[in-house]
């Protein structure tokens, strides 16, 4: 027992080696500030290390520390005093063509902070993370449809914000309804 | 544009300077989180208790402070004439004002009448319990299970199936008899029947759905296959035939309802809204109620059209705030960011009854709360979905 508990706590540890890193990108751009990110990591680091017992390899404890991260950051929202920021300071437009490209990347960061967090999530987890609808949907705990409808919402917004013309998603959201 | 989305994601991942975590903290962390994992059923069971405590002082004017904190066991704190308990399902458990019921089913929505939950699962099962039992009551067609999700049928998602009136003990839905629509409506009180009524289409194998109770009448959208034209009926639940009816009708019936609510999303839409949420005459509805300095925005007296003031607890901010249910003529919940808040109309206050860290919970033990679509809808779906293999 004494054995086993220690070989958990070991592979834990080379866990949180390898990928506590990407883990904290991840937890960057959902949540947008370097500290609460740091906090955010450490307290899905240590719910993985509670649920380390039935999760059967690495590829696992990943999935599950970024479903924690993605769920946590939308709750702490309140508790953390973390309000919505406004997008309200772009950057100004009219740049010389070499920088026109870190002047939309700071204008679309600065709206994707301005997101709900579920919209933030959502884009975060299909567009850097490059996980499928359905893999985002059981990361954040949804259906597939509100998966996609957080998702083209959310490029909607931005679309709105910058006056970009990012490309719209299919019109198809898997859900019929009347 | 797409492409610089994802490059600035990946720039700015690159970009942030990572820190050194420190397992030892993480560890150690993680042990107080086992600790409380073990005390996780205590906290639960608070939790239910804390409901019926809160029941009981929201539902009893006056009663306030002297009222002793309840125990689960104890359904009277929440029958009082003319209230309606608080309900939610946990896992498979219905906690129904003082009351918990094994259900056995994964419970997809939850709704209620003054006697009682109605339920409904994913096989298009309509079930009722009153806190003792539970049995079923009527089905609809379940949604079709297709590679990336869930497909509905015309009747819309689960929370649409069954429509509840904001008091009393009506139930109605719409069920399909050999592609007929025909509708239902239940009396919770007598456990029986009311009225079973074809709604009139126009060509076979048209829909309907039902879109609101309003004291006996019942208004039925039907709709057109494969258009999106849509028309509306009446129903009396004291029989008649079905009358056509205009929007502007249906407004007056819902705004004559004591229990009702005009909500900001249905005024700027030019839409009509009530307080449960519901899509109105098909458009679908927003139930989220605006809240800047703690207080609710736009939510107006259906009959003066004028804003009700309501303050929000001062104790904590909060932010997404959605429609519950009503309790009585006076008092009504709100789910605010997790937490359960009970507004009282004639006081013009909100207090949080129930402070909930939902995040607490993973995904299985995720409450269900009543409403449509409501709080936990999603992932009550998805236990549903990975208990009949189809997700997951």
């Amino acid at each position: 027992m004494v054995r086993t508990a220690t070989r958990d706590t070991e592979e834990f540890c080379a866990f949180v080696a390898s990928r506590s890193a990407a883990l904290f990108r991840v937890a960057y751009l959902v949540i947008g500030d370097h500290q609460l990110a740091q906090d955010l990591v450490q307290e899905a680091l240590a719910k993985t290390y509670v649920a380390w017992p039935r999760l059967r390899d690495v590829a696992n404890a990943e999935a599950y520390t970024r479903r924690v991260i993605a769920t946590t950051a939308i709750s702490w929202r309140r508790r953390r005093g973390f309000h919505e920021r406004p997008a309200a300071r772009l950057p100004e437009a009219g740049q010389p063509d070499a920088a026109a490209d870190t002047v939309l990347h700071e204008a679309l960061w600065a709206c994707l902070q301005g997101l709900p967090p579920r919209q933030r999530t959502a884009i975060v987890l299909r567009h850097y993370v490059d996980l499928t609808e359905a893999e985002t949907a059981e990361t954040m705990g949804c259906s597939v449809g509100t998966v996609k409808s957080s998702v083209s919402t959310g490029l909607k917004r931005l679309r709105e914000s910058i006056g970009s013309d990012l490309e719209p998603l299919p019109a198809h959201d898997g859900v019929v309804r009347p | 544009m797409n492409a610089d989305l994802r490059q600035m994601l990946t720039a700015r991942a690159e970009a942030v300077e990572t820190p050194r975590l420190d397992p030892a903290a993480v560890l150690a962390h993680g042990e107080r989180l086992v600790g409380q994992r073990r005390r996780r059923m205590a906290y639960v069971a608070a939790c239910a208790v804390a409901l019926v405590v809160a029941a009981a002082l929201v539902v009893v004017p006056g009663r306030g402070d002297r009222v002793a904190p309840a125990g689960p066991s104890d359904p009277t704190r929440t029958t009082e004439p003319g209230a309606r308990p608080l309900g939610y399902v946990q896992g498979r458990v219905l906690h129904l004002g003082g009351r918990e019921v094994d259900t056995g089913l994964d419970v997809l929505s939850l709704d209620l009448t003054d006697d009682g939950a109605a339920l409904t699962t994913l096989d298009g099962g309509i079930w009722f319990s009153d806190g003792t039992g539970v049995e079923q009551i009527g089905r609809v067609p379940g949604p079709r299970l297709i590679e990336d999700g869930v497909s509905y049928n015309s009747g819309g998602g689960p929370g649409e199936w069954v429509v509840s009136d904001s008091e009393g003990s009506l139930l109605a839905w719409v069920e399909h008899a050999d592609g007929v629509p025909e509708l239902v409506v239940y009396d919770t009180s007598r456990r029986g029947v009311l009225l079973r009524e074809p709604v009139p289409t126009v060509r076979p194998r048209d829909s309907a759905v039902v879109v609101a109770l309003a004291g006996r009448e019942v208004f039925v959208v039907r709709e057109r296959r494969g258009m999106r034209s849509e028309t509306m009926v009446r129903f009396s639940v004291d029989g008649g035939p079905a009358v056509e009816v205009d929007r502007e009708t249906f407004a007056a019936a819902i705004r004559a309802v004591p229990r009702a609510l005009l909500l900001g999303p249905s005024v700027r839409n030019d839409v009509l809204g009530t307080s449960d949420g519901r899509r109105r005459h098909g458009v679908e509805f927003d139930e989220l109620i605006e809240v800047r300095d703690q207080r609710l925005q736009e939510v107006l007296d259906p009959e003066t059209g004028a804003p009700l003031e309501l303050e929000m607890p001062a104790d904590d901010p909060v932010f997404e705030v959605h429609f519950l249910q009503w309790l009585d003529d006076d008092q009504f919940t709100l789910w605010a960011d997790g937490d359960l808040v009970a507004c009282q109309i004639s006081v013009g206050e909100c207090r949080r009854v129930l402070d909930a860290d939902w995040s607490f919970f993973e995904g299985d033990d995720m409450p269900l709360l009543p409403g449509n679509g409501g709080f936990g809808s999603d992932w009550a779906l998805g236990r549903a979905l990975r208990a009949t293999g189809g997700e997951g």
